[in-house]
């Protein structure tokens, strides 16, 4: 670690700062996965979809809860529409809340390397 | 499924900060110090990987709560339609049999642990599941509150280990450029 002869004095409020800036990159961490995770379930359903229009008209069993439920491929139809726009407005929200962290992000590290320059470092490893 | 949690696992005091090295160093010796800090470091480290772990099983558990809600909501629905449901249901692993499920099925069970079941009407088992729910995720919420202390703490501990550290250097280097 070199020591910067000159590095400025660390006070309360970029201790403060710095903290934020630990806790926005780690919740914008865990805001990534759980996109990627309803992605993922988007994506099934969309399978899921596209199976069902090439089945025959009979009946269909709908993974539900722990059982699978009969039912006509019309009704399964609806539920996975259903469930499928519930997922992609679930993504919508938490990218917009990864946007927002983002932002905040930014912020915080303009000012602290206007204050610290290269003495801190703020990036991914 | 009843979860009552503790509500705050962290007793720890929050961390000092130092506001002024040079005054916080005086008459001390920096391996001590940074010993010190080290120490309480791994504390926290520690604290935050627990968290982290009963907080990941708690999370597991609300998509469980969640098919059970499902599943309830199913048979409320039912009620209200006149068609009877057929489902296969797993008898153990990988080995699933039919069953319908006939309009007027009012009750369900609810798996409390403890090897208990009690029988509860739909609405009831609805409500209850619901708020298992909410108490689920209220846990996880104070879960995150925690964690964000502890690594508020870490990071300032990590800060103060590189203030002291950097002030120790500075320190010899002066010594040694005196001496010279």
């Amino acid at each position: 670690m070199p020591s910067a002869p000159n590095a400025p004095q660390v006070t309360k409020e970029d201790q403060d700062q710095i903290n934020a800036f630990g806790r926005l990159n780690n919740h914008y961490h865990e805001i990534q996965g759980k996109i990627k995770a309803k992605k993922k379930y988007s994506e099934d359903l969309e399978d899921a979809s596209n199976e069902l229009m090439l089945a025959d008209g009979d009946i269909v069993k709908y993974s539900y809860g722990f059982v699978f439920v009969h039912m006509s491929e019309d009704t399964a139809e609806e539920k996975l529409t259903a469930a499928q726009e519930e997922v992609d407005q679930d993504i919508t929200a938490l990218e917009g809340e990864l946007q927002d962290i983002r932002k905040n992000m930014d912020g915080l590290k303009t000012t602290l390397y206007s204050k610290f320059g290269n003495t801190i470092n703020l990036e991914e490893e | 499924m009843a979860s009552s949690e503790a509500k705050n696992m962290v007793k720890l005091p929050p961390v000092e900060f130092i506001d002024d090295v040079d005054k916080y160093m005086k008459d001390k010796k920096p391996d001590e110090v940074l010993g010190q800090l080290q120490e309480k470091f791994q504390t926290f480290k520690l604290l935050e990987s627990r968290l982290l772990q009963s907080r990941a099983r708690m999370l597991g558990k609300v998509p469980h709560i969640e098919k059970a809600i499902e599943m309830v909501m199913l048979l409320v629905e039912k009620e209200s339609s006149s068609e009877q449901i057929t489902v296969d249901f797993e008898l153990s692993d990988h080995v699933y049999t039919k069953a319908t499920i006939n309009k007027g099925t009012q009750n369900v069970y609810l798996w409390l642990g403890a090897n208990v079941m009690v029988e509860y009407s739909l609405e009831e088992a609805k409500g209850l599941l619901e708020q298992n729910k909410i108490n689920a995720n209220q846990n996880i919420a104070n879960h995150e509150k925690d964690l964000n202390f502890v690594r508020d703490s870490i990071t300032t501990l990590e800060v103060s280990m590189a203030r002291v550290y950097n002030w120790d250097v500075m320190q010899r280097a002066s010594a040694k450029g005196g001496s010279k």
